[in-house]
């Protein structure tokens, strides 16, 4: 079953008098369970997406289903979701067992659970010394951690997470992604995720969609998505002692040394590299696949000048 | 509605407004200076006409609590937009009303009190007459209640309609309505044309109340008919206000850059 199914989503803005579009005609689903991950240059439109999706922004057309409710018409359906992003700010002067508190009780969870929840959800973020320090005062990470743990207070089955990792350490960082990672699992909790952290995207992704200037470029599983707008990749190839050069190179080779690299088209194997060099008699000491990383896939399909697909 | 979502974000303006020295402060000093400010103000003006001054410290106690009502349920609404927080709080899902709605009763709670507060001062300059009419003072003050409700609400419209640079408003829009409502003087003092408009002015039934109840220690119930019917219709007129001009920001992107 979708647990979002997003049909025909458009929207535009007005700036100093001038329209333009943020999302054009923006259609994808999301399976439940699912890690969906939206990526795309500044301005591309993710977080307009996301505050469609929170109802505080309304789209131009199209419409939104969560959990099969319609998003615009339907008041309970935030119950059910969460909410968070790199810039997300709770009121200065609120402890951070305040700002607990009163996600609880706007989560309507009982009051004889509230505690042991609050309790559990802090020691879990390892942010339980900080319950009494104001919002203000906390560090980046410990604030972070604690919009995290406001996130999962509603056991939320729909998560929405708008560049969850902006301003944290590696480490923490790390720890954030293992944990949206382990909420989905164990939980079955299907997550949004927007990130300009190109392996954050593509080491959680299920899924991805590319979008620019509104529009979705590409969609569909992180390698497929990547390899569509590459042909080739290469492969390097150490070997004990070059043989023949002027035959490698004649087979294709890149001969430097005894490395020699040779480009093949995606979808071909190396198995018939392999043993043609072997059959004439050379010493595989390594193989290195290079096949086009998320981040080379983002710079090229920039640079190109984009057009969605099919059009 | 659901009471949940408004029990929750009354425990928020609570904590705010506790852990929040200037807050505190606001709510508390004011309405101290303001009523012993015009409590001496009374014991100087006692020997040249008696009712005068307290009649003056009277209003102001009305003035006080309307304008406190009102600035409380805006102030609370524009912090969420200054502590970048609105956006988180929306995203737990409150509708416009409940969010509108709970800012309300907290804002009611607490100037309520204030309210109390500053009769209880007031009673030190010999102004008791508040206390001696328990069912007058009710009525006068949930007529001002209301009418500074509907102003409160039409600021958050305005805001949301004009963008956050208006947030002003939540401290500048009440005035003139105080101006045109005859506060201290009858408004029989405005020109012509001006008095048809402070005829319908939310605050000028309860000013002139104030005023009779202070003069001859009874009030007439035509200004609390009259009072209730125009608070009411502001209330009425500020609610469709407030939802369209919420839609419509929903619609241009005001509401999401409001924090
Ligand atoms: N509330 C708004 N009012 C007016 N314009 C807006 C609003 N929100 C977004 N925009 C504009 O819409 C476009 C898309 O913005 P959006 O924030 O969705 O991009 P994004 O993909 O999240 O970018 P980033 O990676 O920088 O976060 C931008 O040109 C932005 O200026
Ligand atoms: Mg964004």
């Amino acid at each position: 079953m979708d647990a979002i199914k997003v049909s025909g989503v458009s929207k535009k803005f007005k700036e100093k008098g001038k329209t333009f579009w943020a999302l054009r005609d923006v259609s994808f689903s999301v399976k439940k369970g699912e890690i969906f991950g939206i990526l795309g240059p500044n301005g591309a439109g993710k977080t307009t997406l996301l505050n469609i999706m929170i109802k505080l922004v309304s789209p131009d057309s199209g419409r939104i289903e969560i959990l099969g409710k319609d998003v615009s018409s339907d008041n309970n359906i935030l119950e059910e979701m969460n909410f968070v992003s790199g810039d997300t700010k709770f009121h200065w002067v609120l402890r951070a067992d305040d700002i607990m508190n009163f996600y609880a009780m706007a989560y309507n969870i009982p009051k004889e659970k509230r505690k042991e929840r609050i309790e559990k959800l802090l020691t879990f973020f390892g942010i339980d010394d900080i319950r009494e320090r104001k919002f203000d005062d906390l560090s980046t990470g410990e604030k972070m951690r604690l919009i995290f743990a406001k996130a999962m207070l509603n056991r939320p089955k729909i998560l929405l997470l708008d560049e969850p990792t902006l301003g944290l350490d590696p480490a923490i960082a790390m720890r954030v992604r293992d944990e949206i990672k382990r909420v989905n699992r164990k939980f079955g909790t299907t997550v949004i995720l927007t990130s300009h952290y190109m392996n954050e995207i593509e080491q959680l992704s299920d899924r991805i969609a590319f979008i620019h200037d509104g529009r979705i470029i590409d969609m569909g599983k992180v390698e497929s998505v990547k390899l569509k707008r590459f042909g080739t990749y290469d492969v390097i190839i150490k070997v004990k002692k070059v043989l023949d050069k002027d035959s490698l190179e004649k087979q294709g080779f890149q001969v430097s040394g005894s490395v020699l690299k040779k480009r093949l088209a995606i979808g071909k194997s190396i198995s018939n590299v392999l043993s043609t060099l072997q059959k004439n008699g050379y010493e595989v000491l390594d193989i290195e696949t290079k096949k086009p990383t998320l981040e080379d896939y983002f710079v090229k399909i920039l640079k190109k000048g984009v057009k969605p697909e099919g059009a | 509605m659901r009471w949940y979502k408004i029990k929750a974000l009354m425990f928020r303006d609570f904590k705010i407004i506790t852990r929040c020295k200037f807050r505190l402060v606001e709510l508390f000093y004011f309405p101290l200076t303001t009523i012993l400010i015009w409590g001496l103000f009374s014991i100087f003006t006692r020997n040249i006409s008696v009712e005068t001054g307290i009649m003056v410290l009277a209003v102001n106690i009305f003035w006080s609590f309307a304008h406190l009502s009102q600035f409380t349920t805006n102030i609370q609404i524009n912090q969420d937009f200054w502590s970048g927080s609105f956006r988180q709080v929306m995203a737990s899902g409150f509708t416009r009303f409940e969010y509108m709605f709970a800012r309300i009763v907290s804002s009611t709670v607490s100037s309520a009190a204030i309210m109390v507060y500053m009769l209880l001062i007031a009673s030190i300059f010999g102004l008791t007459i508040f206390f001696e009419q328990p069912g007058m003072t009710l009525a006068l003050s949930g007529i001002t209640l209301i009418g500074s409700m509907a102003l409160a609400i039409t600021v958050t419209a305005l805001i949301l309609f004009l963008g956050r640079e208006y947030a002003f408003l939540a401290w500048t829009l009440l005035e003139g309505f105080i101006l045109l409502s005859a506060p201290v003087y009858p408004v029989d003092v405005f020109p012509e044309a001006l008095q048809h408009l402070a005829q319908v002015m939310p605050f000028t039934n309860i000013f002139a109340g104030v005023r009779e109840m202070i003069s001859f220690g009874t009030l007439n119930p035509a200004f609390l008919v009259n009072g209730l019917v125009i608070a009411i219709a502001y209330l009425i007129i500020s609610i469709p206000l407030y939802h369209f001009s919420f839609k419509r920001a929903k619609g241009n992107g005001t509401l999401s850059r409001m924090d």
